[in-house]
C-alpha cells in the first residue's frame, strides 16, 4: 500500500499535474461563484483540453475542478440570493441573510470551512469503502455487469428530482443516442442515415460541449430582461478568527453533515445536491439553539455548517460507485468515466488490481484538492465582487469560441461541430420543457455497456433468460434496483415536502415580521 | 403573486403535454426502424432489439407524463393556495422579492432564480431575444462555412465580435474579447496541443 502511494505520489509531484490542478482550480472557482454556470458546464468545457493530457492530469483536472465550483456556489448565494449551483439551494436564504446583516465574511467562511472539511470526510471515505466494493465486484459477470449499469440507469431517475417521468425520457433519448453507429452483435448501421463518420457513433465529448455549454449561452441570449442586482460588498480581512471559531462551534454539525453527505453522496445518483437538502434540514430540526431574535444569526451558521459540509462530502463519496463499478453516480462522474474510456482506462474493479497507481493518484487528488480549496477559497471570498463583474456577454463570447474549438479538436472535422450544435439545442430545448439533462449523460455512457453486457450474456446462454435472474449477486443487485426505483417517488416526495415547508415558513417569518 | 404561479402552473402542464407527445411520436417512430434491422435468426432480433425496446418505454413515459402533469397540477394549486392564505394574514402584505422558492411543477428551487440572475444582465425584451439566438446560431454557420476560406483567427474573431456585440456590449469590449479569444485559443491549440486549425488565407503563422 505504502509503495502504491510512492509511485502515485510521483505522478501527481509532475509539474505539469501540478499546473493543471491550479489552473482548473481557478477556472471551478469562477465558473461555479457565476450564478447559472454550474460544475458541469465547468467540465464540459474542460473535457477537450483533458483530451491532450496523460490521464492522473486529466482526472486531477476534473476533481479539483468539481470540488472547487461546488464550494464557490455558495458565494452568489450570499451575495446575490441566488445559488451558483443547485447544491447551494439548500441554504441560499441563511447565507443571504447572514451578508444582509452585516455578517457575510463570516457565513462564506464557514461555509468554505466546512466545505474543506466535508469534502476531505468524503475522500476518506472514498479511500476505505470503494477497494471494498471494489472486491466484491471482482466477482462480476457479464449478467451482474449488467445489473449494475441498469442500477446507474435507475439512478438517472432518482437524479431528476420531482420530475422522474421526464428523467425517464431523457434517459431515454440518451440511450437512443447510444445506438447511433455500428451495433455489437452483427456490425449492422443504425440511425446513420447514410453517413459513414457516424459508424463510429456520436462523440461523447462533442454532445456534452453541447448540452451544457451551447445550450447555456442559447438559453442566456434568448432571456428575458430583468432586474440587474445591486453586489453587496464582503470584507473578507479578518474574519479568520470568527470563522475558525465558529466552525469550533459547530463542530458536531460538520460532522453530522459530512456523515450524510457521505453516504447520500455514495448511492447512486443521489449526489451532492439532495445530500445538502438533507443535511439542512436534518441541522435544522435537531437544533439546540432556542429560537430567537439575537440567536436567529446563529442557527444560519449552525445550519450552513451542516449543509455546506454535506454537499462537499457527496461530491468525493460521489466517486464510490465511479471507481468500485465503473457505474457513474451523476453528471460530474459520468463525464469523467467517459474521459476515462477515451484514455484507455476502464473504471471498475480492474483499477483495483492492475491500475492501483492511477487509483491511488485519484485518492491523492481529492485530499490535495480540498486542501487547496482552503486558501484558494478566501482568496476568492476577497475577490468575489470583482468576478460577479465580469460582464456576461464577453463570458458569452468566450464559451462559444471555446466550446468550437473543443468540439473540432476532437477529430479535426465539422461533423462535431455540427453535433454540437444539434445537442446545444436539444439541451436547450429540454431545459425549456425542464426535463433533466443529467439522465442524458448517463444514458449515452452506460448505453453502450449495457446493450454489451446484455447481448453477450444471452449469447452465451443461447437466451436463457433465467440467468439474469438467478444468480446470487444478480438477486442482490436486483434488489437495489427495485429498491431505487422504490425510493425514486419517496425521495421526490420527501424532497418537494421540505421546499414546499420551507417555502411556507419563508412566507410565514416575512409576514410575521412586516 | 397567485395568479402569476397558476399562470405557470398550467403553463408546464402544457409543456408536459407536448413533451409527452414528441415522446410517444418518436417511439412510433423508433419501432419499426428497429424492426426492419436485420435478425440475428428467426425470431430473434439483434440491432434492432434495444432501439425497438427504447421506443416502447418512450411511449409509455410519454404517456404516463401526460396522465400525471395533469394530476399534478391540481396538488400544485392546493399549496398555491396555502400560501396566499399565509400572504393574507400578514398584515402588510409580504415584502417583494422573499417569497421563497415557490416554484411550478417540476423545476428544482434554484432554477427560476437562477434565470432570474441570467437575465439580469444580458436579457433583452421582445424580438431582440430572437436576433440574439439568430446571431449566435448563424454565427456558428457562418464559421463552419468560412473558417476554412478566412482562416481560423480572422473568423473566429468575427464570431466572438458579433456575439458580445449581439449583448449590448460596448463595440471596443467585444472587439477586444473577439481580438483575444481568438489568438488565445490559437495559441493554446495550435501551438500548445498541436491541433491544426484551418489557416485560410492567413497563411505562414
Amino acid at each position: 500500500m505504502i509503495e502504491n502511494f510512492g509511485s502515485a505520489l510521483v505522478l501527481i509531484a509532475d509539474p505539469t499535474t501540478i499546473l493543471v490542478v491550479v489552473l482548473a482550480g481557478v477556472f471551478g472557482l469562477v465558473i461555479g461563484s457565476l450564478p447559472g454556470m454550474t460544475a458541469t458546464l465547468a467540465v464540459a468545457l474542460l473535457v477537450p483540453f483533458t483530451f491532450f493530457l496523460d490521464p492522473v492530469p486529466a482526472i486531477a483536472a476534473i476533481i479539483t475542478m468539481s470540488a472547487m465550483a461546488i464550494f464557490a456556489g455558495d458565494i452568489p448565494s450570499a451575495l446575490l440570493r441566488i445559488p451558483g449551483t443547485p447544491s447551494s439551494a439548500a441554504y441560499t436564504e441563511d447565507a443571504f441573510a447572514l451578508t444582509r446583516n452585516g455578517k457575510g465574511a463570516l457565513g462564506l467562511g464557514v461555509s468554505l470551512v466546512s466545505s474543506v472539511i466535508g469534502g476531505l470526510f468524503g475522500s476518506v471515505m472514498l479511500i476505505f469503502v470503494s477497494p471494498i466494493l471494489g472486491e466484491f465486484a471482482l466477482r462480476f459477470t457479464s449478467y451482474e455487469y449488467f445489473w449494475v449499469a441498469v442500477l446507474g440507469l435507475t439512478a438517472a431517475v432518482i437524479v431528476s428530482k420531482g420530475a422522474q417521468l421526464k428523467g425517464g425520457i431523457a434517459l431515454m433519448a440518451g440511450l437512443l443516442v447510444s445506438t447511433v453507429g455500428l451495433d455489437v452483435t452483427l456490425g449492422h448501421p443504425r440511425f446513420t442515415f447514410g453517413e459513414e463518420q457516424l459508424y463510429r457513433g456520436v462523440d461523447f465529448i462533442a454532445a456534452m460541449i453541447g448540452l451544457f455549454g451551447l445550450s447555456e449561452v442559447l438559453r442566456a441570449v434568448t432571456s428575458k430582461k430583468g432586474q440587474s442586482l445591486p453586489i453587496p460588498k464582503v470584507d473578507g480581512a479578518g474574519a479568520l478568527r470568527p470563522t475558525f471559531s465558529a466552525v469550533w462551534r459547530n463542530k458536531g454539525r460538520v460532522g453530522s453533515g459530512s456523515l450524510i453527505g457521505g453516504i447520500v453522496g455514495a448511492l447512486p445518483g443521489a449526489g451532492a445536491d439532495i445530500a445538502a437538502w438533507i443535511a439542512y434540514a436534518f441541522t435544522r430540526a435537531t437544533s439546540r439553539i432556542r429560537p430567537g431574535k439575537d440567536s436567529a444569526d446563529d442557527r444560519r451558521v449552525e445550519a450552513i455548517s451542516g449543509a455546506s459540509s454535506a454537499n462537499n462530502a457527496g461530491v468525493a463519496s460521489a466517486y464510490v460507485p465511479t471507481l468500485a463499478f465503473g457505474i457513474p453516480g451523476d453528471t460530474i462522474t459520468a463525464i469523467l468515466v467517459g474521459v476515462l474510456l477515451v484514455k484507455g482506462i476502464t473504471p471498475g474493479p480492474d483499477l483495483f488490481l492492475y491500475q492501483t497507481d492511477t487509483l491511488y493518484a485519484v485518492y491523492i487528488i481529492f485530499i490535495v484538492a480540498n486542501l487547496l480549496l482552503l486558501p484558494l477559497g478566501f482568496l476568492l471570498i476577497r475577490v468575489s465582487g470583482f468576478v460577479l463583474r465580469i460582464p456576461r456577454s464577453v463570458l458569452m463570447g468566450l464559451i462559444v469560441s471555446i466550446s468550437i474549438c473543443g468540439a473540432f479538436a476532437i477529430n479535426n472535422g465539422y461533423l462535431e461541430v455540427g453535433l454540437m450544435v444539434v445537442f446545444g439545442i436539444l439541451g436547450y430545448l429540454f431545459e425549456k420543457g425542464g426535463i433533466p439533462l443529467a439522465p442524458v449523460v448517463l444514458g449515452i455512457v452506460l448505453g453502450p455497456i449495457i446493450e454489451r453486457t446484455f447481448m453477450q450474456s444471452v449469447i452465451k446462454t443461447n437466451w436463457n433468460l433465467a440467468e439474469f435472474f438467478t444468480r446470487p449477486i444478480s438477486a442482490v443487485l436486483i434488489v437495489m434496483v427495485v429498491l431505487a426505483i422504490a425510493s425514486a417517488p419517496l425521495m421526490s416526495w420527501l424532497g418537494k415536502r421540505a421546499e414546499r415547508a420551507t417555502a411556507l415558513k419563508a412566507a410565514q417569518d416575512s409576514a410575521g415580521r412586516s | 403573486m397567485t395568479s402569476s404561479g397558476t399562470a405557470s402552473a398550467t403553463g408546464a402542464v402544457r409543456g408536459n403535454l407536448v413533451i409527452a407527445a414528441a415522446s410517444v411520436v418518436v417511439g412510433v417512430v423508433v419501432i419499426p426502424y428497429g424492426a426492419s434491422m436485420p435478425y440475428i435468426r428467426e425470431g430473434i432480433p439483434g440491432p434492432g432489439l434495444f432501439p425497438m425496446m427504447i421506443g416502447g418505454l418512450l411511449i409509455l413515459f410519454g404517456i404516463l407524463l401526460a396522465l400525471t402533469s395533469l394530476h399534478g397540477a391540481r396538488r400544485e394549486r392546493r399549496h398555491l393556495a396555502e400560501l396566499a392564505a399565509v400572504h393574507a394574514d400578514g398584515t402588510t402584505g409580504p415584502e417583494p422579492g422573499i417569497d421563497g422558492p415557490t416554484v411550478a411543477d417540476d423545476l428544482p428551487a434554484s432554477e427560476p432564480q437562477t434565470a432570474a440572475a441570467l437575465a439580469s444582465d444580458i436579457g433583452s425584451d421582445g424580438i431582440r431575444r430572437w436576433i440574439n439566438g439568430a446571431v449566435l446560431m448563424g454565427g456558428i454557420i457562418f464559421y463552419v462555412l468560412f473558417a476554412e476560406i478566412l482562416g481560423f483567427p480572422l473568423t473566429m474573431a468575427l464570431l466572438v465580435f458579433a456575439i458580445v456585440w449581439s449583448l449590448r456590449a460596448k463595440w471596443w469590449v467585444a472587439l477586444a474579447t473577439g481580438v483575444c479569444a481568438s489568438l488565445g485559443l490559437w495559441a493554446m491549440f495550435e501551438l500548445a496541443l498541436m491541433v491544426q486549425l484551418p489557416d485560410g488565407i492567413l497563411k505562414g503563422f
